[in-house]
């Protein structure tokens, strides 16, 4: 019953920040990019599981194409990029604005470059390349984040600089999924029962992410 | 093969871990270093403004002591010398119109006499000097209310003692200054000073049944160009290290002035 209960974290997990998200009268503009990832990462998660769990719920035979959850995790990825690079962009801090712009664009074209010519979308294996290439960029934005806070920052406290508990959730979820992702694919050939392990890691960090964006919308918000 | 990828991720997970937590201590502790910072200067800059009002009430008392000092010694001992020179004209060998103008003058220049010597011990603060805070205050409430409706009385703590002068001065000038104001503006016809001493600590009250001012418009009032005399009360309060607060109700104005008198010298 745990089992399930943790395999279905990926789904439940989203339940708090958007119990907060409720709670909360007003969204920040920045924080509605985020808002939007929990919803889309609600619904797409909640597919994988179905997808994932489609025996054991009894439901009639899917179609070829859903056979494997793993484009989902593609889409997952794509999602988290754009509402993460968005939020970044609408924090408004003055440090790489360019760069930060162009990061989205570049890793769509790099997504649609990699499903036309190098891999499926809908293969029955994770995209490592995609995920870790996500990760790392989500890494960088969450260190230019931490840089701008050392160099140019001049609040008094840090917990209430706009959304510093969402950038500790995701640098605590992209460090540690980076490696995950960069080696699942392989891991999932060659030794799966660590990839399982791996894989309960990475829903580990993703409960932690979504309760650091829980405490992000039930902080009063500057608008 | 296998188990160094195996190891190659367990090492990677732990060293990205580490980084962001490197990356965030460090963000951590120039943000304390930043606000050690801003503290100091905030308190560096509190510390300067409190040595510009300082001098600023400080160069005050000294022009109201100079200006007290030339209208006793220069402008009194030239008006006393005036009264000398017409009390020696002979009265008796002047006609009836002359007499009485003779008498008008000395009357006019006895009342010249008298209100340059009452300015010159306002400005001059020689009672506060000589007998301290409380008897300033009651002389200076006797003087100002002679002869109106007003009426008025103290009720101060006798326990209080003098511990710094300067101060003393400057809580005796926010006093004279609201009187003043309240004489001038709160149509009062009862008005009351009273202090009490708890510890270090004096409290001093002047309640009035006129027209008096809140908090709020105490704070309108003092950043107005009008507002001179409510912005030395602030500067004064502040340079006290104490606290004003003025309240009002239907029985009447209150003003609390809450002064710390350990000497700080």
């Amino acid at each position: 019953m745990l089992r399930v209960i943790y395999d279905w974290s990926e789904v439940w997990a989203l339940l708090i920040p958007l119990f907060y998200i409720y709670k909360a009268k007003k969204t920040p503009v920045y924080l509605k990019p985020v808002k939007v990832f929990v919803w889309v990462s609600l619904i797409l998660n909640l597919a994988q599981m179905i997808i994932w769990y489609r025996l054991k719920l009894h439901l009639p035979e899917f179609p070829a194409i859903l056979q494997s959850n793993t484009f989902i995790y593609n889409l997952l990825s794509a999602t988290r990029l754009i509402t993460f690079s968005l939020f970044f962009i609408l924090l408004g801090q003055h440090f790489m604005p360019r760069i930060k712009k162009i990061i989205p664009f570049g890793f769509l074209l790099f997504m649609i470059i990699n499903f036309i010519f190098y891999e499926q979308f809908f293969s029955v294996a994770i995209s490592s390349r995609i995920l870790a290439t996500e990760a790392a960029l989500l890494l960088f934005y969450c260190i230019q984040y931490f840089i701008f806070q050392l160099i140019e920052s001049n609040s008094i406290s840090l917990p209430k600089q706009k959304g510093f508990w969402v950038v500790i959730g995701l640098s605590i979820y992209v460090a540690v999924n980076f490696f995950i992702f960069l080696f699942y694919e392989y891991l999932t050939d060659s030794a799966k029962t660590f990839a399982v392990d791996m894989w309960d890691v990475h829903n580990a960090v993703h409960i932690i992410l979504c309760i650091f964006i829980a405490i992000q919308f039930n902080q009063k918000n500057d608008k | 093969m296998t188990s160094d990828i195996k190891y190659l991720v367990i090492i990677g997970i732990a060293v990205m871990l580490l980084m962001v937590i490197s990356i965030l201590f460090a963000v951590i502790i120039n943000q304390r270093k930043k606000n050690q910072h801003r503290t100091a200067m905030e308190k560096l800059r509190e510390q300067q403004q409190n040595q510009l009002i300082e001098a600023a009430v400080r160069s005050e008392e000294q022009e109201r002591h100079r200006i007290a000092e030339t209208l006793h010694d220069e402008v009194g001992a030239i008006l006393s010398s005036a009264k000398l020179h017409l009390l020696g004209i002979k009265a008796d060998v002047l006609d009836d119109r002359d007499q009485k103008l003779h008498e008008k003058g000395r009357e006019l220049l006895n009342d010249v006499i008298q209100k340059v010597r009452g300015i010159s011990h306002n400005l001059h603060s020689n009672i506060l000097k000589e007998f301290g805070l409380n008897e300033a205050i009651r002389h200076f409430v006797r003087k100002v209310t002679e002869g109106s409706i007003l009426n008025a009385s103290t009720n101060l703590d006798d326990n209080y003692a003098t511990e710094n002068s300067e101060n003393d001065i400057s809580m005796y000038r926010m006093v004279q200054e609201l009187i003043n104001n309240t004489l001038k503006y709160a149509n009062a016809t009862e008005f009351l000073i009273s202090s009490v001493l708890t510890g270090n600590e004096l409290d001093l009250v002047i309640f009035h049944n006129g027209d008096g001012l809140t908090q709020v418009q105490f704070e309108e009032l003092r950043y107005q160009k009008e507002g001179l005399g409510l912005k030395n009360i602030q500067n004064r309060i502040i340079l006290l290290k104490g606290s004003i607060y003025f309240t009002g109700g239907d029985e009447g104005y209150r003003i609390n002035i809450h002064v710390p008198v350990k000497s700080n010298q």
